[in-house]
């Protein structure tokens, strides 16, 4: 017995060692990690560049060519168009495309996916805005809705209890769409600090994609057509102010595809898979060209795709240098999950 | 009077009635505190769905990863290592250990109820306290976001037996030394449990941690091997 228990003591010790050690290691060896800040410019044909090391940022293209502050603002004018049109410098046209500083700004979308958002804990519990309410701003409803094995059920936050007839209407909504209980994913943005309300992305047990809103107190649902072979897996509903985009969706190959509006078509984003459990993806695009950064451990990429047609332009990419020693771990995406990392 | 099957079970109902008698007025106490600690957090989501709002509260608990109850978060933790230190401590101070272990019974065994009693005495403690969570929230919050603020609270509680049994283990060490490292060794041990406080995020490796708060139970063959020994500084 005393010999089970010395074994079971030094395997505490051991468990403690590998993961306090390298966490000390790389808590007194952290330096400040300055990640450049990148752009691809439809007018350079080529990636912009900003770094800052110890509050001094310069800027260029990734080519190394070197650039003033002002001539960096002129390459990128959909992202600085307002910084443009106060100095007057703002073209008339980018891409023989004539331009205007609201159209400009109304076209820009930035948006970010952490691997914790898709694969954290979460509450399946979800609330549907009203889309279509009349009022300039949107507001909170006055329930949450759950999608069970057979039925989608509204229930009343004042309450908490269910809301029979809105569940009934919602629910035979579905059914007369073919919608197969359970969902196996439901994605939207709960938020009155959006411009609109574009709904939930929701996935069927068959696999299928539904876009299921609320307009005017009814439900609206729209089956989503996917080509053949693509099995969406993780959704994230848009809403980008330029209106083009319902969402985005990973399939099961981790491919990303864009849900364009209003035709509900289904775009290949022609980027590589994408490691969701692992990478961070930010997308910063404009009318022109989207340019999609993916973060991992060791290193950043960037994409630049055509805004119309998602093909990839060009790509870039830097490792991320760092002392930072692997150790026994305890948290990934929000989860208590125990690794090597 | 009734009549007892065999000396075991004599010894064992000898040693529970022990320790009960000298621990109950801190048991008593500390199982009040627990208990009223759990009655404040769930009354406290009730005002604050009474104050607030039904749909402010529900709003907060889908966009926030908080579930409001962590004033509980280090009391199982904190008396459950009070319990160890009032029923083991004065054993070591009054040497009355050395005259325990020479009861006509096996010194393991006599320790082990000892331990087995304490974490008996806090599992009711900590059962009551989850109820008392549990049923606070029933009329106001529905089963998901219940559900995950309940799963919030069982690493908290787990985290107490494990410290008992760790605090057992310094406890019982008669050499200082050792039980500077052991002190050392517990605090990372414990602070397993209080890594995240994200709503559930314990929930798919809460086995693992059942398993460790049980676990450290065999700790103490050690410091009490070295007790018989006569290990001293």
């Amino acid at each position: 017995m005393v010999k089970a228990a010395k074994i079971f003591l030094w395997f505490l010790v051991a468990v403690v060692c590998l993961w306090q050690l390298p966490y000390i290691w790389n808590f007194l060896s952290a330096k400040q990690q300055t990640t450049p800040f990148v752009l691809y410019s439809s007018i350079a044909k080529d990636f912009t560049i900003r770094r800052s090391v110890d509050n001094n940022s310069s800027w260029g293209i990734v080519n190394g060519e070197k650039l003033s502050r002002k001539e960096y603002d002129s390459l990128l004018p959909e992202y600085f168009a307002k910084q443009l049109a106060s100095e007057n410098r703002l073209p008339d046209t980018i891409l023989s495309k004539p331009v205007s500083l609201k159209f400009l700004t109304d076209e820009n979308i930035s948006f970010r996916v952490k691997p914790e958002a898709i694969f954290g804990p979460t509450i399946p519990l979800y609330q549907m805005l009203e889309s279509a309410s009349g009022r300039v701003d949107l507001e909170m409803p006055p329930d949450v809705f759950r999608i069970t094995d057979s039925k989608i059920e509204f229930i009343n936050k004042d309450n908490n209890k269910i809301n029979e007839d809105k569940s009934a209407d919602f629910t035979e909504a579905l059914k007369n769409a073919n919608f197969a209980f359970p969902a196996t994913e439901v994605s939207g943005n709960p938020s009155v600090k959006k411009k609109y309300d574009n709904g939930y992305l929701i996935v069927d047990s068959k696999d299928r994609l539904f876009n299921l809103k609320m307009v005017k107190d009814k439900p609206y649902i729209k089956r989503i057509a996917i080509p053949l072979g693509i099995t969406p897996k993780h959704c994230l509903v848009t809403e980008f102010s330029g209106k083009h985009s319902l969402g985005l969706f990973f399939d099961s190959k981790n491919e990303l595809y864009n849900i364009m509006l209003p035709d509900y078509k289904v775009v290949k984003i022609e980027i590589p898979p994408v490691n969701l459990i692992e990478e961070e993806i930010t997308v910063m695009g404009n009318a022109f060209t989207w340019t999609i950064r993916v973060k991992n451990d060791e290193k950043i990429t960037w994409y630049a795709v055509d805004s119309q047609n998602f093909k990839l332009i060009k790509t870039y990419s830097e490792n991320i240098e760092d002392n930072y020693v692997k150790g026994l771990s305890f948290e990934k995406n929000g989860w208590i999950d125990l690794g090597w990392r | 009077m009734y009549r007892l099957t065999n000396i075991h079970q004599a010894m064992l109902y000898a040693i529970f009635y022990k320790e009960w008698i000298k621990t109950r007025l801190y048991y008593i106490i500390a199982g009040i505190l627990m208990i009223g600690f759990a009655c404040y957090a769930g009354l406290y989501l009730n005002r604050l769905d009474d104050l607030a709002g039904a749909r402010k509260l529900w709003e907060y608990f889908l966009m926030k990863n908080d579930s409001q109850i962590t004033i509980l978060e280090f009391v199982p933790l904190i008396v459950a290592i009070g319990g160890a230190i009032v029923q083991f401590a004065p054993e070591m101070n009054r040497k009355c250990l050395k005259l325990t272990l020479h009861l006509p019974y096996n010194a393991l065994k006599t320790v082990g109820a000892m331990m087995f009693y304490g974490v008996a005495v806090l599992l009711l403690c900590s059962v009551v306290s989850f109820l008392v969570l549990h049923f606070s929230m029933t009329g106001i919050l529905p089963d998901e976001i219940r559900t995950k603020i309940l799963q919030t609270s069982i690493p908290w509680f787990l985290a107490g037996i494990c410290g008992y049994l760790l605090t057992v283990w310094v406890v019982l060490q008669p050499v200082w030394k050792k039980r500077i490292l052991q002190i050392i060794l517990s605090v990372f041990v414990i602070k397993m449990f209080f890594i995240t406080v994200t709503p559930g995020a314990y929930t798919p490796t809460i086995l693992i941690f059942a398993a460790l708060s049980v676990m450290t139970a065999v700790l103490s063959i050690i410091s009490l091997n070295d007790f018989k020994e006569g290990k001293q500084d």
